[in-house]
């Protein structure tokens, strides 16, 4: 019933936009509007499917703008094999394999060993590792890994025992943050990158990365500080011992090469020249071809999610190419009325308050066209907006990694609303005015 | 509302089992089904997803191979899980009781697949 009736809002909104007389308004741009309506709703109320909108998009967008616009319908369905989506489905391969081989075992045990036994160290340790496995895979994965090796340690703690919330909290919130940092750690990013090369801005990987790396290493110290001292311990040491991994075979040791050789190749595509996304192809061709990862596994990858990106991506297009784009940039042009910084921030809280509630890709698909129009330095904007959408520390719903953590039963939703809330301002703040520094620094702004 | 049966042995017709888990790196898990009277193979599960009686440990194993497209869809999966699995056995257990099912799980497969 609560589908038909946000199906129905979507229709009468869009009716009630293409009918709206907005001033130089063309009519592919009027249609083009209540396209974007028309996701808007699908996308917030997840009437259906995330990712059928993305279907409703490319349909709507090749029946509605054939008559209006001299374009092929070609161009709107190219976003859903766009470079950057080879370049999510190499990173879901990697990721799997990674998974499969039990590699993320043990570089979470190999950094572990390091760092320490006491609770600071431990919690440190933790959200370090957490980051740094969310930078390559999939954040829910992380999460599910993470939360089984605190389990361990939690079992070794007394009941009463304050750093059981934090370590608990610190796990999604670091895997949260880590997923900024490479373009293929979390959705978003490949659509700012993407939406970006489609006005000729291009940013490169290891360029992603020397802008998100400062951003996330600040924002996950602060976490830790953060969480180390809200849920202070007694406890000097915890002794813990996890299972013994079996020993390391000649597929590990391959799953690890092809690895590390993508992600070189990743981070030299300016010297090399072969694009991101063909470099993604290198973990695909090998882990399938050569029977790492099989056909079960290929059917699994998170198509839904490559088809929803797709979806934000089309949309992207649609607003270049009938120019809602640029009437938007006439009309919202708000980089003549307040500052840069102050549009980027404003931009970054709607966005932290929109992903708080739905998913970070679906908020990215949304706000990332409309914030490169915004007249305000796009690059910034995309970045900004991009970061901001994994920024959903609030609620168990925000992200699945915050529902795995809540779902352990070790933190009440007043535990995670109290310390994400601090940790979502902090991080706002972080986030624009890093980014803004960093976007002059690189001469993006 | 689903169904419930013992799985029978075709061959004696004995409800005792002994279950035969199989797991192999890189394989699905499977599952051979063994009559406990004669020893007769009486079927094969291939699991996708496991769940002891550590139901929170296993949802974690199991969501490490997952890509959730939205929060609103792992928060589902992790409630279900939420409900103990003790409690969702003891409703299949008086299910069985009440529908005392008489067709083979084949047949039951092949219906659902209908409707």
């Amino acid at each position: 019933m609560k589908k038909w009736l946000f199906i129905g809002i979507a229709l009468l909104l869009a009716v009630l936009v293409y009918f709206a007389p907005f001033e130089g308004l063309t009519e592919p741009a009027r249609r083009t509007f209540s396209i974007l309506v028309i996701a808007a709703v699908l996308w917030i109320s997840e009437a259906i499917p995330l990712y059928v909108t993305s279907f409703v998009i490319a349909f709507l967008e090749v029946v509605l703008l054939k008559n209006v616009l001299d374009v092929s319908y070609k161009v709107y369905l190219h976003p859903f094999f766009d470079p950057i989506i080879v370049l999510f489905l190499g990173g879901f391969v990697l990721s799997r394999a990674l998974n499969k081989y039990g590699i993320d075992e043990r570089i979470t045990r190999a950094i572990l060993s390091k760092t320490g036994n006491s609770p600071k160290k431990i919690l440190f340790g933790m959200m370090l590792v957490s980051a740094f496995l969310s930078m390559w895979m999939s954040n829910t994965a992380t999460a599910a890994l993470m939360m089984t090796v605190a389990i361990t340690i939690i079992n070794t703690l007394p009941e009463k025992e304050p750093f059981k919330i934090g370590l608990v909290l610190g796990i999604p919130f670091a895997c949260n943050i880590g997923g900024m940092a490479t373009p293929i750690g979390t959705p978003p990013n490949a659509i700012a990158i993407s939406s970006l090369a489609n006005l000729g801005i291009t940013i490169s990987f290891i360029k992603w990365m020397m802008l998100a790396l400062p951003i996330v290493i600040v924002i996950l110290l602060i976490t830790w500080w953060l969480l180390s001292s809200i849920y202070k311990s007694k406890i000097k040491n915890i002794a813990y011992s996890m299972e013994k991994l079996p020993p390391v075979g000649i597929k590990d040791k391959w799953v690890v090469a092809i690895f590390i050789i993508t992600v070189i190749l990743w981070l030299t595509g300016q010297i090399h020249g072969i694009p991101t996304g063909v470099v993604a192809l290198i973990p695909v061709i090998a882990f399938i071809g050569g029977g790492f990862i099989n056909r079960d596994d290929f059917r699994s990858l998170g198509w839904d999610i490559l088809i929803l990106m797709g979806g934000g991506l089309s949309l992207g297009v649609a607003m270049q190419q009938s120019g809602l784009a640029s009437w938007m940039v006439e009309r919202l042009n708000v980089g003549g009325l307040a500052s840069p910084l102050i549009v980027i921030l404003i931009f970054s809280s709607v966005t932290v308050a929109m992903t708080t509630f739905i998913s970070n890709t679906s908020t990215a698909a949304l706000v990332l066209p409309i914030a490169i129009t915004m007249g305000v330095a796009p690059s910034a904007m995309a970045l900004v907006t991009a970061f901001s959408a994994s920024i959903a520390m609030i609620l168990p719903i925000s992200t699945p990694p915050n529902a795995i953590a809540y779902g352990s039963g070790l933190v009440s939703v007043k535990d995670m609303a109290k310390t994400g809330f601090t940790v979502t301002l902090v991080s706002i703040l972080i986030v624009t005015g890093t980014s803004v520094l960093l976007m002059r620094l690189f001469g993006y702004m | 509302m689903g169904t419930v049966k013992f799985e029978t042995c075709s061959r004696c017709g004995s409800v005792d089992v002994k279950n035969n888990v199989y797991i192999k790196r890189g394989e699905p898990m499977r599952i051979y089904v063994e009559c406990a009277k004669c020893g007769s193979f009486i079927a094969r599960y291939t699991l996708t997803k496991y769940t002891s009686d550590k139901p929170y440990e296993s949802l974690l194993k199991n969501l490490r191979k997952e890509r959730f497209l939205g929060s609103r869809s792992a928060a589902k999966i992790i409630e279900e899980f939420s409900v103990p699995v003790s409690e969702a056995f003891e409703h299949i257990k008086k299910l069985r009781e009440t529908l005392k099912e008489k067709r083979k799980v084949e047949e039951i497969i092949v219906e659902l697949e209908k409707t």
